[in-house]
């Protein structure tokens, strides 16, 4: 039985165990991930079926995930779970699945990734072409992963969704570290394209060459350029945020907004974008059977939209954004508007400033204020009139998360497509420069 | 299903692996989440299937499916060999494993109130009346927003290996996560998420009053918002509470000691860190510094009682008395270190490789109440509860900013101040410890490392210690 045809007969057989609603996603998966540090430390590869269910009863709403083919299985817990359904209370969030839309198919599949996945060329292979351009830049040692995934979807719906979808997606990323510098680079998407595994290995080795003998500087007010790195780290809290579920659950700085209110400088422009092909995480239909769009979250510098399945849709009087998640909208791909700086042009734009490649462990002192910091890694550079003066390390920016997109002043023209461990959700994204930040460190 | 997994096994070896691992593993979540009392939803999750770990020609391969037929079972041992077969000729050092005692074992963790025993709705009922509690309780301020989750998650084991290891386990473990947000219209807001989490049946949380603990917390804070003033910026005393400290020992004790991040093998991911391999005997701290990590805990969240590679788990020293002692293994670092593995390795689900991880990594107690840590205090803070923390990617450069946080003066507790800054260095933060509580309390939460990620259960804990001249920082906003 292929898998739309699995998905349509659980979904009649949670209807004909008395369900309202059902709905059954139903994803294959074949995975591979070279994982390396000086030398590969592990190949791991996955085959994968999950079944997704979404369930509701009088407003109930019971989601599950069984990871399993057995159907007659799944279809035995779906009678337990019906009982369960009503020894509880109406969701707060529940509204009806949508009626099928017309949905225009997207070409997601690239055969050589599948090549990869199923084993007729070698990924390690690859990955040593990423590393061998690291060590070109000077490099003396390095670590990261490249990873080749192909997917089959199948989408049913009590409502007639019947959908189907393949994909393939790309990801590698590699930290390189030359003595006591260190770069780090990535790259996530649909298609496989050497010139992009070369940048990353090219950039990483730059980054980790350029920043050798880096110092400790002073605490305190910079203006900062951030890499696509850090803006990918950045705007994925911001794309989190732009959930509607999580604005709902007191987890987003926007709950403190409303549409049309300023949240960012007129140079920010932030979008969900679901429907290109050639980004990771791009498809043609959401859990519900939606068509995915382009979603505008804030449009120079105006909060414009959150992003919404038909059940915060709902509850939030307006339209769903294609964005299902059957409970929690999640984001696609978050794209971050480019300028018309030149990368070239960066250093001159900081009279007295800070150029931070890289960062992590974002974290939030209250989600609902936008109270938060971030920890810089690899390469930082103190830039003095308009020229890198020295490598620097150690540092940490701190603000509150409207504020630092209001003090935005800059984006660069080109973009890069980042995906990695610390940006989960991908990210399009330019350098940016920002006037003010805070910068802090243990004294 | 044990003579599958010896097939399996056995099937490895003769197609060349020089040592093969097969792991059935099984966990099955049920979770309800919440808004202000009212439900959101029901989710149930069964996560099942084969993981497959080989090593050839000195290079590691795993391969995982939940396919269980014979095809399936076969492409996947076929997986795991070509792969590692593949990377071989890019091995600089190939991959060994050290000599191991390695446990032939059934165990099993006993819930005392199952979770068969009670439905959906009894359960759901812990997020009603925690809610309505608060509501109560509240009065000065509005309580704008409580979410919850309440988990529950039974793990299951089977693992063989071919050096003669075998380990059937059962542990079950519940949480409860939970969002607190109150709102005054002049003084803003203030925001709460914790986590409680153990091994163990519905009766943990009913013996650990989490309940009643929620509540006290929210009258503490309502009042931290209400009066708190800006904390004192200069070089004071500090007095870090049990939670605080718990954490900052699981981040820059418990992961700096992980030997495969020393070895490098996290440094794209988690990073790497300050401790190198040369630098066991060398002192990080006070005589106060000493930290063990256990498994063995019982009704802990991090509870095991042999690792995922087969080895017994035990008690750990890290650091001992302010020197660094240990480091946290599985085989391959064992091997490289030249010592035994002391039972590290654990892996999230079927479709995770078992990778070195702490379990329960505490700060051990002393002999003071809190009373007498703050009497020895002229001026300084007392930091309960935080919520924004970050750590450098070699586990130096921290930062902790307080929640609930009072000023002292005099040896006594005074007004709550507002967000304090402890942002310190990992030696600095040991260092200035000159005393430490006698109650050690756990906190619980889900560590993540690997690619992909693997989010573990953990208890990291500590006693309520005593910093001396520290600088604090101050929200500059």
């Amino acid at each position: 039985m292929s898998i739309l045809e699995t998905s349509k007969s659980l979904v009649r057989e949670g209807l004909r165990i008395g369900f309202d609603e059902t709905a059954c996603k139903l994803v294959y998966d074949r995975m591979v991930m070279v994982k390396f540090s000086g030398e590969p430390t592990v190949t791991q590869s996955w085959a994968d079926v999950c079944v997704h269910m979404y369930l509701a009863k009088n407003g109930r709403i019971i989601l599950c995930d069984y990871r399993t083919l057995d159907v007659e299985r799944v279809k035995h817990r779906l009678i337990d779970l019906y009982r369960s359904a009503s020894s509880i209370e109406a969701s707060s969030i529940y509204a009806p699945l949508p009626e099928p839309r017309r949905i225009n198919p997207l070409h997601l599949v690239d055969e050589r990734i599948v090549d990869l996945v199923e084993g007729r060329r070698n990924p390690i292979d690859y990955a040593w072409i990423m590393i061998e351009e690291a060590v070109d830049e000077g490099a003396d040692n390095y670590a990261g992963i490249l990873l080749a995934k192909s997917s089959s979807k199948a989408l049913a719906t009590s409502e007639g969704v019947e959908l189907q979808e393949d994909s393939t997606e790309f990801e590698c990323y590699l930290r390189a570290f030359s003595r006591d510098g260190v770069g780090q680079w990535s790259y996530g998407g649909r298609m496989l394209d050497e010139c992009n595994v070369r940048e990353v290995g090219r950039r990483a080795g730059v980054y980790a060459y350029l920043s050798r003998n880096p110092e400790p500087i002073e605490p305190g007010v910079y203006d900062v350029a951030l890499s696509p790195m850090v803006v990918g780290n950045i705007v994925n809290v911001i794309g989190e945020m732009a959930s509607a579920l999580q604005v709902y659950l007191g987890l987003s700085f926007l709950s403190r907004f409303k549409p049309g209110d300023r949240v960012a400088s007129e140079i920010v422009s932030i979008e969900d974008d679901g429907m290109t092909n050639s980004l990771p995480r791009s498809t043609s239909f959401d859990d519900e059977g939606m068509p995915t769009r382009i979603t505008t979250i804030i449009s120079g510098g105006v909060f414009e939209s959150l992003l919404h399945n038909s059940k915060t849709a709902s509850k939030f009087n307006t339209e769903s954004t294609g964005n299902a998640g059957w409970v929690r909208p999640e984001p696609w791909n978050l794209k971050f508007k480019p300028g018309d700086l030149g990368e070239d042009e960066l250093p001159s734009t900081l009279s007295d400033g800070l150029i931070l490649t890289n960062n992590w462990y974002t974290r939030l002192q209250s989600y609902v204020d936008g109270l938060f910091s971030t920890v810089t890694r690899d390469a930082a550079f103190r830039v003095r009139d308009g020229k890198i003066e020295k490598a620097i390390k150690g540092l940490r920016i701190t603000g509150k998360l409207h504020e630092f997109l209001s003090s935005i002043e800059h984006a660069t023209d080109r973009c890069y497509q980042i995906k990695w461990w610390e940006v989960e959700t991908p990210v399009l994204a330019p350098y940016i420069v920002a006037r003010g930040i805070h910068v802090s460190k243990p004294m | 299903m044990e003579d599958k997994l010896e097939a399996i096994v056995d099937e490895a070896r003769r197609l060349g692996a020089s040592y093969s691992e097969a792991r059935i593993q099984r966990n099955i979540v049920v979770s309800i989440s919440s808004r202000n009392g009212i439900p959101i939803k029901v989710d149930e999750r069964i996560d099942e299937g084969l993981a497959i770990r080989v090593l050839v020609d000195g290079a590691l391969g795993f391969s995982s499916t939940n396919s269980m037929d014979d095809e399936s079972i076969s492409k996947c041992i076929d997986y795991a060999l070509s792969t590692a077969r593949a990377s071989s000729k890019y091995m600089r050092r190939p991959i060994c494993f050290s000599k191991a005692r390695l446990g032939s074992v059934r165990y099993e963790v006993k819930e005392k109130e199952s979770f068969d025993a009670h439905d959906i709705s009894d359960k759901f009922s812990l997020h009603k009346s925690i809610y309505s509690m608060l509501r109560d309780t509240v009065k000065n301020v509005e309580l704008e927003i409580f979410s919850a989750e309440y988990m529950e998650m039974i793990e299951e084991k089977l693992i063989v290996n071919s050096d003669g290891g075998f380990v059937s386990s059962r542990i079950p473990r519940l949480s409860l996560r939970y969002n607190i947000i109150l709102r005054d219209p002049i003084k803003g807001s203030i925001q709460r998420i914790n986590e409680y989490g153990f091994s163990g049946g519905l009766e943990k949380f009913r013996e650990q009053h989490i309940d009643e603990n929620i509540i006290e917390e929210s009258r503490r804070l309502e009042k931290v918002l209400l009066e708190s003033v800006k904390p004192p910026s200069g070089i004071v005393d500090v007095v870090v509470g049990s939670e605080v400290a718990s954490l900052i020992v699981h981040e820059s004790c418990g992961h700096p000691c992980e030997a495969d991040r020393i070895l490098g093998r996290e440094a794209a991911q988690a990073g790497l860190s300050f401790i190198k391999p040369s630098m066991k005997g060398a002192r990080i701290g006070s005589i106060h510094a000493t930290v063990v990590d256990d498994p063995t805990i019982p009704g802990s969240f991090g509870f095991y009682l042999y690792d995922d590679e087969c080895v017994a788990a035990g008690e750990k020293y890290l650091y001992r008395e302010g020197v660094i002692e240990g480091f946290l293994h599985n085989r391959w670092t064992a091997y490289v270190f030249g010592v035994e593995s002391n039972g590290s390795a654990r892996a999230l689900n079927y479709r995770s490789e078992p990778i070195v991880r702490m379990s329960n990594t505490y700060l051990t107690p002393g002999d003071y109440s809190l009373e007498e840590l703050i009497e020895g205090i002229r001026d300084g803070v007392y930091i309960s509860s935080y919520m924004e923390w970050n750590i450098d990617d070699e586990r130096w450069n921290q930062r902790y900013v307080g929640l609930e946080a009072y000023r002292i003066i005099g040896g006594e507790l005074r007004e709550p101040v507002r967000n304090p800054i402890l942002e310190i260095t990992t030696s600095d933060f040991y260092s200035k410890i000159d005393a430490k509580g006698c109650d050690l309390r756990f906190e619980a939460g889900l560590c993540g490392k690997g690619e992909p990620m693997q989010g573990i259960p953990v208890w990291f804990g500590s006693p309520d210690v005593r910093l001396r001249h520290v600088k604090l920082g101050v929200h500059t906003l």
